[in-house]
């Protein structure tokens, strides 16, 4: 089981960046992540089988993600480490967007969060994430409409969505 | 890049670092490992007392089937909502030790033909399981009428590729099941088939 390990050290972070977009907490991103690879763990054999096994373990994520019932214990997620984003208003201006943007992120229901996180972090076209999300392209397009249409109404993120519409 | 690409990654970063990671995977797995080696045991023991009383207990309708490991595949669950009339949509789910491992959902608007394949993939071989419109003369002309758990069915082999056709109990509506390789013999995927469980309670099936 060398290979997972070599795996989990060196692409850890990158999953955990992927979840914590997916639900927008720490801690609950920790055990989604930790979740998923506990998972493919056992069968890792086989996942290693298919050739690329990040995507196998991401898609393990999202599923994980999506039948998580499980309610955030609190909106708030305090965090003990700061980017390092500069200093002075530009700093402040940044942190505040990223705030806007979680607020924004996890006030979307969970398919159109994930389908905003597949299309513009990860850059994948309609089509893979249907196939990831277990639904038809044309529903993709349907939650990602929506998902834009509930940024748009939030005032604190219209400028990005006009921004990036324009 | 969008500014929303760009707002995502500037909120990645605050992402936990993974540091640990690795160690508390392993830990969990192996704490789930020792509990799953305890509950088989169990589970043999509670077998074996309960042949004693029981000799057949029939499974849940609304439950997947039990049957599969042997295939190093886990189970399929096909549920059609017909509630309409016609199939209006369409999942198929695989299990595995109780865990939902894929679910995919297709939806129908009585426009397009229906044709939906979901590979499975086993530690010995992956099947394609498919569901068709149709009848399965029509879907397999040739090969040998079969039984799959009493419904009928057909299995061929062509190109050494093992293929069979069974009704799914949903009018013209029918499960294809195929292997990817040559080492998979139309017998084993066969016996796998009886694994595959067809629901029309969807609310037995809703993810």
């Amino acid at each position: 089981m060398t290979d997972f390990d070599d795996f989990v050290r060196g692409r850890g972070g990158a999953l955990l960046r992927f979840g914590y977009l997916l639900c927008g907490d720490r801690h609950r991103s920790q055990d989604l992540v930790q979740e998923a690879l506990v998972r493919c763990h056992q069968r890792w054999r086989r996942i290693e089988g298919l050739g690329g096994p990040e995507a196998y373990v991401r898609k393990a994520i999202l599923r994980q993600f999506l039948s998580w019932r499980r309610r955030r214990s609190s909106a708030e997620t305090p965090s003990d480490e700061l980017p390092d984003h500069g200093t002075g208003g530009d700093f402040a201006a940044r942190l505040a967007e990223q705030d806007a943007m979680r607020m924004a992120l996890t006030s979307l229901p969970k398919r159109q969060r994930a389908v905003l996180v597949l299309r513009y972090y990860e850059d994948l076209p309609d089509q893979a994430i249907a196939e990831l999300l277990g639904c038809s392209a044309s529903t993709v397009r349907v939650h990602m409409s929506r998902a834009l249409a509930a940024l748009r109404g939030r005032p604190e993120f219209a400028d990005v969505v006009v921004r990036r519409s324009t | 890049m969008t500014e929303i690409k760009r707002a995502l990654e500037l909120q990645a970063r605050l992402a936990p670092e993974p540091d640990g990671l690795l160690d508390r995977v392993r830990s969990a797995s192996a704490r789930r490992q020792r509990i799953r080696r305890g509950s088989w045991a169990v589970g043999v023991v509670v077998l074996v007392v309960g042949a004693v009383g029981i000799s057949t207990v029939p499974w849940h309708s609304n439950a997947p089937s039990p049957a599969a490991e042997g295939m190093g595949t886990g189970d399929v669950a096909v549920c059609m909502d017909v509630s309409g009339g016609d199939l209006s949509s369409l999942t198929i789910t695989e299990w595995a030790w109780g865990d939902r491992i894929d679910t995919r959902t297709e939806e129908f608007t009585g426009e397009q033909p229906i044709a939906v394949d979901q590979p499975v993939v086993g530690a010995d071989h992956t099947v394609t399981v498919s569901v068709r419109e149709g009848d399965i003369e029509r879907l397999l002309p040739s090969g040998r009428p079969v039984d799959v758990s009493g419904r009928s069915g057909i299995a061929d082999t062509a190109d050494g590729i093992a293929v069979v056709v069974f009704e799914s109990g949903v009018d013209d509506m029918v499960i294809r099941l195929s292997g990817t390789d040559t080492e998979l013999t139309e017998e084993q995927l066969i016996d796998w088939a009886s694994a595959v469980t067809v629901h029309t309670d969807t609310s037995a099936c809703a993810p």
